[in-house]
Order: C-alpha cells, then sequence, then structure tokens
C-alpha cells in the first residue's frame, strides 16, 4: 500500500503534463497562423505572413504556425513547440502541421527558436533539416535583429520542402461534394438494378449488361471531375481568412536552436 | 397501489441509470485498457529510435578519436542490454519499469560521454555527419520524452478512473508510470 502510495505520488509529480500544457497559451479565437504574442513583428509584417501561410493552407492544406513568446514558463522549447502543436492542433488529417516557435533574444536571455514538425511531415522534414533551417536561414538574420527576415526565409523554405511530400488542395465545399459523391452512388445503383433486371429478362444477352457498364464509366469521371473542379474555385478565395486548424499531431520531431 | 407503482418504477430508473453508468464506464476502461499499450509501444519504438542512432554516431566519432575505445566499450554494452530487454506492457510492475529505465538511463548516460568527446577534438566538432547526428539524437531525446509524457498521462487518467465509483467495481489494476531518476537528469544535453 506504501509503495502503491509512492508510485502514484511520483507519477503526480512527473504525469504533471496536464498543468504543463495549462501554460501553454490557448488557441487562438478566430484562429491564425500567425501568433506574435512576443510582439516583434510590425502589424504589416503579421498580415504579409498571415497571408501567405493561409495561401499555402489552401493550395496545399499543410499548415504552418508562426509563434513567438517572450516566457516558456520554465519549459523547453522543444515540449512547448511540440504540446502547443497537439493541443492546437496545427495540421490536418495528414498530421502535416509545423510549429516555427520564436522567443526572442532578451538582455538577459538568450534567444531560442525551435521548428516543430508534426509526424506527416517528419519524413520530407527530418530533425537535421529542421535543424539546418533553424540554424542557417534563421539564426544568422535573428542575430542580426531581422526576425521578420529570418522567419520568412524559414516559412518559405518549410513550404517548399513540404509541398513536395503532401500537397492537396484544401476542399472547402465539402458539402457539394459529398451530394455528388451521393448522386454518383444512386446512379450506379440504378445501373446495377437495371442491369440485374434485364439480365433476369433475357439470362443470354450478355453484349448488353456489358454496354450498360461501359456508358457509366464516363458518368463517373465527369462527376468527379466536376466535384474537384468546384471544390477549387471555391477554397480560392485571395486574401480569405484562415480556416482553423485540424488537429494534426506531434510527436517530439523537429529541431531548435539557440543565439 | 399507485404510490407504490411510482416508487416501484423510480426504483427500477435509478437502477438502469446507475447500470448505464456502470457500462459506460466500464467499455472507458476496456478502450483505455488497449490504449495504454498501444502508447507504451510508442514509448519503446522512440527509445528504439535511439538506439538505432548509435552505431553510426559510434562509428562517426570512432573516425577521429579512435583511441576512445573504453567510451565505445560503454556505449556498445548499454545498447546491447537495453535493447534485449524486453517488456509486456499488459503486465508492467513497478521493477520492471524500473529495470527499463535503468538501462536506458545508462544508455543514456554513456551517450552523454560520448557526445562529451568532442571537447577533446575540434575536427570531429566541426564535422557536419557529426552534427546531423547530434541533431538527429537530440530530436529522438524529444520524441522519447514525449511519448512518455503521454504515457502517463494515459496511465494516471486510467489509474483515477479505476480509484472512483464505478470504475472500482471492475478490478482492473493500476497501471505504472515513468519516474525520473537520477541518470537520467543527466541525459546528454546537446549545446549549438
Amino acid at each position: 500500500m506504501k509503495k502503491l502510495l509512492k508510485i502514484s505520488l511520483l507519477g503526480l509529480l512527473i504525469g504533471s503534463s496536464s498543468i504543463l500544457s495549462a501554460q501553454i497559451p490557448e488557441k487562438p479565437s478566430p484562429a491564425r497562423l500567425v501568433n506574435d504574442f512576443a510582439g516583434i513583428f510590425t502589424p504589416n509584417q503579421v498580415q504579409e505572413l498571415e497571408q501567405f501561410l493561409v495561401m499555402a493552407d489552401d493550395s496545399t492544406s499543410n499548415q504552418l504556425c508562426v509563434v513567438t513568446i517572450g516566457n516558456l514558463n520554465g519549459m523547453d522549447i522543444s515540449q512547448f513547440a511540440t504540446e502547443l502543436g497537439q493541443k492546437w492542433g496545427v495540421g490536418g488529417e495528414k498530421n502535416n502541421g509545423i510549429v516555427i516557435l520564436i522567443k526572442p533574444k532578451t538582455e538577459r536571455e538568450r534567444g531560442e527558436a525551435f521548428i516543430a514538425v508534426s509526424y506527416g511531415l517528419e519524413g520530407v522534414i527530418p530533425d537535421i533539416i529542421a535543424n539546418r533551417v533553424v540554424d542557417e536561414l534563421m539564426i544568422p538574420q535573428f542575430r542580426k535583429n531581422d526576425y521578420y527576415g529570418g522567419t520568412v526565409a524559414a516559412v518559405d523554405y518549410l513550404y517548399r520542402l513540404a509541398k513536395g511530400e503532401i500537397n492537396a488542395p484544401k476542399e472547402k465545399s465539402q458539402h457539394s461534394r459529398n451530394v455528388i459523391f451521393i448522386a454518383i452512388f444512386i446512379v450506379i445503383l440504378i445501373l446495377i438494378l437495371v442491369s440485374k433486371s434485364k439480365n433476369g429478362n433475357k439470362p443470354n444477352d450478355n453484349h448488353e449488361h456489358t454496354s450498360y457498364g461501359s456508358s457509366a464509366l464516363p458518368w463517373i469521371l465527369a462527376g468527379s471531375s466536376f466535384g474537384r473542379s468546384s471544390g477549387s474555385y471555391g477554397g480560392g478565395s485571395f486574401g480569405g481568412s484562415f480556416g482553423g486548424f485540424g488537429g494534426g499531431g506531434f510527436g517530439g520531431g523537429g529541431a531548435g536552436g539557440s543565439w | 397501489m399507485k404510490k407504490s407503482l411510482i416508487i416501484l418504477l423510480s426504483v427500477v430508473g435509478i437502477i438502469a441509470i446507475l447500470v448505464i453508468w456502470a457500462l459506460t464506464t466500464y467499455n472507458k476502461l476496456v478502450t483505455m485498457d488497449e490504449a495504454v499499450p498501444a502508447q507504451w509501444a510508442q514509448v519503446e519504438s522512440a527509445y528504439k529510435r535511439r538506439a538505432d542512432l548509435i552505431p553510426n554516431l559510434v562509428s562517426t566519432v570512432k573516425g577521429y578519436a579512435s583511441h576512445e575505445s573504453e567510451t565505445f566499450a560503454a556505449v556498445t554494452a548499454a545498447r546491447a542490454t537495453a535493447t534485449q530487454l524486453k517488456v509486456d506492457a499488459n503486465n508492467l510492475t513497478p521493477e520492471k519499469l524500473q529495470e527499463y529505465q535503468q538501462a536506458q538511463g545508462q544508455l543514456s548516460s554513456a551517450l552523454g560521454r560520448l557526445l562529451m568527446v568532442q571537447e577533446r577534438y575540434p575536427d570531429l566538432k566541426a564535422n557536419q555527419n557529426f552534427l546531423d547526428l547530434q541533431a538527429q539524437l537530440e530530436g529522438t531525446e524529444n520524441r522519447i520524452n514525449t511519448e512518455r509524457m503521454r504515457y502517463n498521462e494515459v496511465c494516471r487518467e486510467f489509474n483515477s478512473i479505476i480509484r472512483r465509483f464505478p470504475g472500482m467495481l471492475f478490478g482492473f489494476e493500476k497501471r505504472v508510470y515513468f519516474e525520473a531518476t537520477d541518470a537520467e537528469k543527466e541525459t546528454p544535453k546537446v549545446e549549438f
């Protein structure tokens, strides 16, 4: 009994992750991809970066989220970035999110930066690459106090890498697509029923049966391509706002550095 | 007559609510009982990922610091011990978990000493391959921390449900968590 108590007490100490995750800022509302809590960007820069990231999300479904913060609450920057990505759900169903976390240098503390990579992108952005992006694209600029330049360079590079892996335009008109799928389904069902009943009437006439089957194909193709094009028209709203985070999972992938 | 019917119905109603409550809790526990081994597998795969990096790291360091053979032997031995240890998540005793942690902790400190070697060999310190391996190693440490933390989280939730009513009725066994050992506090910190 004593042992059990001891274990549970220790467990409480170590398993205090919910306390940790309470130290991570809440998901912004309305959802934003640029969250400059530390105030290192100008409003124009924030807007410009946000526009680029929304475009990246719309055109490839990869979500890059830039967060700056003045205080990590005593957490490791890697843990902070990973937990933030997990809590906010950066990335979509394909787990294709990236969190770029920057803690600017102050007079007393070193600057730190970390790129947390969601599961789905760990293959194309392994820790080595993330580390190089931080060391070679971000930190040299950050040293010159050019936070925006370093961030843009990193975002641009990561965007292109991620695009090479996952490049699926956002389907904003999911509803119309579903309707089309249902319509196709019903058409196929009717065709099957018709061909079956024909078969029943004339069991030997195989020729007519196959001709029905093949005539269904162009219909299906036309239907699906129509669905796709209408989806991309709906999604391609220029300068539109960010649709929201999609629940990407983070397992500690990525790398960082300090200066 | 009518009064007793009302009483009977309300008693039946209360019992039904209790039964439904117990059943949903039971179902939740069964789901979580499966989630714990799944999360343990995540922990193990993060540790395995680290073990897989070691041969490469050792051979890179060897190229620059061939006479640190003692350090290499220590790392290789610790890696062998750690990878041979098989743990079944479904009957994880505190002793077994401690043994597992100890083996991994020893590997951590052996790795720490291996990384310290670079201080004496400037060429190694500047080697791109070595820098990349360090970045990978740091990444696996992050993954280990993340997965361990999530494992603890799942276990803690499971344990608190089985201690409360009605979870306590089903006789599920408590799950053991990770605890930070002294050896782990000196995990290799890679400085850039």
